[in-house]
């Protein structure tokens, strides 16, 4: 006869009962992992719907230039006008006031400071240089998104404009 | 005397028995945990709504159901309920409908949207000058908030909306709906309004007549530049500012509006909006039986749109090319030496239109 003093399991209550205890863990664990990508998404939805709207705005004549001669002159927006006399400066004010400016209260000054740039040119010719923004890729979040538009470089080359923007 | 079984062997009949017991356990354990998911409740994607609105407004010319001017809903004359219905989504984008115009060697009309995000001034205009009150589905506004549920969110849901459109100075220029809670959904975008301009004609008190005519001529507005640049008489305001008064006596004392092809000529023009409206910065805005009223270098004389299409004198569509409007101001005294101010996109004291960056917040909740 088995003296019973000593705690231990019969066999098949030890098995059942480990069973349970690792179904158990199962249905927990398994229950928890609930990937949501969906939030992410619609981060980079906002992010890049703006970065297109700003590019669009820039890329277009604010007002019609009658005094100019030939169509290309004409049709010469801003962005293009940066980029052919290398003005970072003016495209950066420009675009980070479109960027940055927001009439959420709670933002102080209305201007959004956790938003970031870096602006890149990809010449046709197959070369790119950093234009505007901030320069170093490690700054880099990864969310970024990346918009670009394609502008005219002089009346007859083009180019790439690629704006990288993130939240901090 | 029981013998008792040392072995720790199970028998076959239990193995199978549990093994399909367990394999149950499990099959509606697994099943159970999906019981409970519909009486979660159903979070809305509000950033997704406030996105779908933001479309609408920057991408969407917005529809009536007036078969030749569905996209100028902004001239719609709301007291007239049919003409109230008949407005189905109200979009900020621009559009034109012009006269024949010249395309290589034929005449033909433009029927053209803006390119998206540049918004229409007058719709705009039209768009944030609503009415909260209860007895405003008579009147000449859209209702806050049932038009723009109806007619710009959509859904089931009468959500709580804030629409703002700020300069770039961070000023806001226009707004409708509360404030919004901090867990709302959210858009930003950026956009442009095409702004009319005006027309600031100079003056000459010291001049030989009293009355002053300003000139604008279908040849001289659409020309071969992007249409978005157009004056368009039909649905933008037009604005003319008098500057250089150097008398403090002066007055305002009639207003004639002529238009070619016109039988009788004269427009007649009353007090029912869209109408004419004189600004002073010192007094309130007057209408043409506010008449004579003292004009000094802040006035401001603007044409409301919409106003040639209520006498249907329309510059678009069928009709023809070489036509002109012109605004005769005749004052108490003289005013200028010159017969003709002829509105030229790159004339004297001319503003021409232009594109006005502006940014866009939708929220939803």
């Amino acid at each position: 006869m088995v003296n019973s003093n000593n705690g231990q399991l019969y066999t098949i209550e030890g098995i059942t009962a480990s069973l349970i205890l690792l179904a158990t863990v199962y249905f927990v664990v398994g229950g928890t992992t609930v990937y949501s990508l969906g939030d992410t998404h619609v981060n980079d939805l906002q992010l890049e719907v703006l970065g297109n709207d700003i590019l669009l705005v820039l890329d277009t004549p604010p007002v019609f230039n009658s005094s100019a001669v030939s169509k290309y002159e004409k049709e010469k927006t801003p962005l293009e006008e940066w980029v052919q006399k290398d003005d970072s400066t003016a495209f950066d004010s420009n675009f980070t006031t479109l960027l940055k400016r927001t009439s959420i209260a709670s933002i102080p000054g209305g201007l959004d400071q956790r938003l970031n740039y870096t602006a890149i040119i990809w010449y046709d010719n197959g070369t790119q240089k950093f234009f505007s923004g901030v320069r170093f890729e490690d700054k880099m979040k990864g969310n970024t998104v990346s918009v670009s538009r394609l502008i005219r470089y002089g009346a007859t080359r083009f180019a790439a404009f690629e704006v990288r923007i993130w939240r901090d | 005397m029981n013998k008792v079984d040392e072995s720790g062997q199970l028998s076959l009949d239990f193995i199978i028995g549990f093994t399909i017991f367990m394999t149950t356990l499990i099959a509606v354990a697994t099943l159970s945990s999906g019981l409970l998911i519909e009486l979660q409740s159903k979070t809305i994607d509000l950033d997704a709504i406030a996105y779908r609105t933001s479309v609408i407004l920057l991408e969407d010319p917005g529809e009536g159901n007036t078969p030749q001017y569905s996209y100028d809903w902004q001239l719609y004359d709301l007291k007239d309920y049919s003409q109230r219905n008949s407005v189905l989504r109200l979009g900020l984008r621009g559009h034109t409908v012009t006269p024949l115009i010249s395309s290589s060697n034929f005449y033909m009309p433009l029927d053209s949207k803006f390119p998206h995000n540049i918004l229409q001034d007058s719709k705009v205009n039209k768009f944030f000058s609503f009415n909260s009150s209860s007895s405003c589905g008579s009147g000449s506004n859209f209702c806050y908030p049932d038009d723009y549920n109806k007619k710009l969110i959509f859904g089931d849901i009468k959500y709580n909306f804030n629409i703002t459109i700020s300069g770039i100075d961070g000023v806001k220029r226009y707004t409708i709906g509360p404030q919004a809670p901090n867990q709302a959904g959210y858009i930003r975008r950026v956009a442009r309004i095409a702004e009319p301009g005006n027309y600031s004609v100079i003056c000459n008190v010291d001049g030989t007549s009293n009355s002053i005519s300003a000139f604008y001529n279908s040849d001289d507005l659409f020309q071969d530049l992007s249409y978005v640049y157009w004056l368009n008489l039909d649905t933008d305001d037009i604005v003319i500012n008098l500057t250089n008064i150097s008398s403090s006596i002066v007055d305002l004392t009639n207003i004639e509006i002529t238009k070619k092809w016109v039988y009788p000529s004269i427009i007649t023009i009353n007090d029912i909006e869209p109408t004419i409206i004189i600004s002073n910065a010192t007094s309130n805005p007057t209408k043409i039986s506010g008449l004579p009223v003292r004009v000094d270098n802040s006035t401001s004389i603007r044409l409301q749109s919409g106003f040639l299409k209520k006498n249907s004198l329309q510059f678009s569509g069928t009709a023809p090319r070489d036509d002109w409007m012109r605004f005769n101001f005749t004052f108490s005294q003289n005013i200028t030496s010159l017969p003709e101010y002829a509105y030229v996109y790159n004339g004297v004291g001319v503003t021409p239109p232009h594109l006005t960056p502006v940014i866009v917040e939708v929220w939803i909740w």
